[in-house]
């Protein structure tokens, strides 16, 4: 136990380290887009917060799977964990989004596919975590949780291709199979922000899943105490 | 450096207290585990 804590720490330190070289990167070192100007940079931050939001609600649909499947807890509560991770992230995308619409299109916000869809996507991850916390019962809750996650996901692949499906506001991919509209200095500053932000995701995780295990822990504690 | 400026300063802004935030919620909520795991092992040991 202790030797994971020390492990976790290490990543914490790691993190922070990454997310200070990240943030020299996104105000330093990444040019100044021509037609936006400054708040362009917001982008690199934004664009990994979703990054986030998908690998978790991706983790969840796994994890719910792999419950289903096998019955076993620890599934349980690596989804219940990431499904938080990914409400945090997403309320974050939520926050930033409108402060980069902002300046740019003169409004915060306007119900285009892929704002809509992504809004669509935290109100689907709050529903589950108001599940989780609403049914009683360990196996009732972890089953009707597993269902929900997987269901749930579908809405990651609309609101990936949403941009594709329907005309809005929201820009295009910059990075797509023709080609990558970024210059090298900008494409490196968001390749190092996706990976310090999945690595920061990693850090969160591990953290989340060791105060599930220390509940359970706390749980069995308490029966074995009643029963005595 | 431009006049939008301000957007740009909240939104990381807001990103670093929300990571901290929860972060040190995390922590927190493991402190306290911890200390009830240990309270309630000692109190099932027996005498």
């Amino acid at each position: 136990m202790r030797e994971r804590g020390s492990w976790r720490l290490a990543l914490g330190w790691l993190v922070s380290l990454a997310v200070v070289v990240s943030l020299y990167m996104v105000f330093v070192y990444a040019p100044t887009e021509r037609t936006m100007g400054d708040i362009q940079r917001m982008f690199y931050w934004h664009v990994a917060t979703a990054w986030n939001a998908f690998l978790a609600f991706f983790v969840v649909f796994v994890m719910s799977l792999l419950y289903l499947f096998t019955g076993s807890r620890r599934w349980d509560i690596v989804a219940a964990s990431s499904a938080e991770i990914g409400v945090m992230f997403t309320t974050l995308v939520l926050i930033t989004g409108p402060l980069w619409a902002r300046p740019v299109w003169g409004i915060w916000w306007t119900w285009d596919a892929r704002l809509t869809t992504t809004l669509i996507l935290w109100f689907i991850y709050v529903a589950y975590l108001v599940l989780r916390a609403a049914v009683e019962g360990r196996e009732q809750q972890a089953r009707f949780a597993a269902v929900f996650g997987i269901i749930g996901f579908v809405d990651v692949p609309i609101v990936y291709m949403s941009i594709h499906w329907w005309r809005g506001q929201h820009p295009e991919a910059v990075i797509t199979t023709s080609g990558i509209n970024l210059s090298p200095e900008m494409l490196v500053t968001l390749i190092f922000s996706v990976l310090t932000f999945t690595a920061l995701y990693a850090y969160l995780l591990l953290q989340r899943i060791a105060v599930e295990r220390l509940a359970d822990e706390v749980g069995k504690l308490k029966e074995r105490a009643r029963n005595a | 450096m431009d006049g939008n400026l301000i957007y740009l300063f909240v939104g990381y802004s807001l990103i670093w207290v929300a990571l901290l935030v929860y972060n040190q919620s995390l922590v927190r909520r493991q402190l306290k585990l911890e200390r009830e795991v240990e309270a309630l092992k000692r109190v099932s040991r027996p005498q």
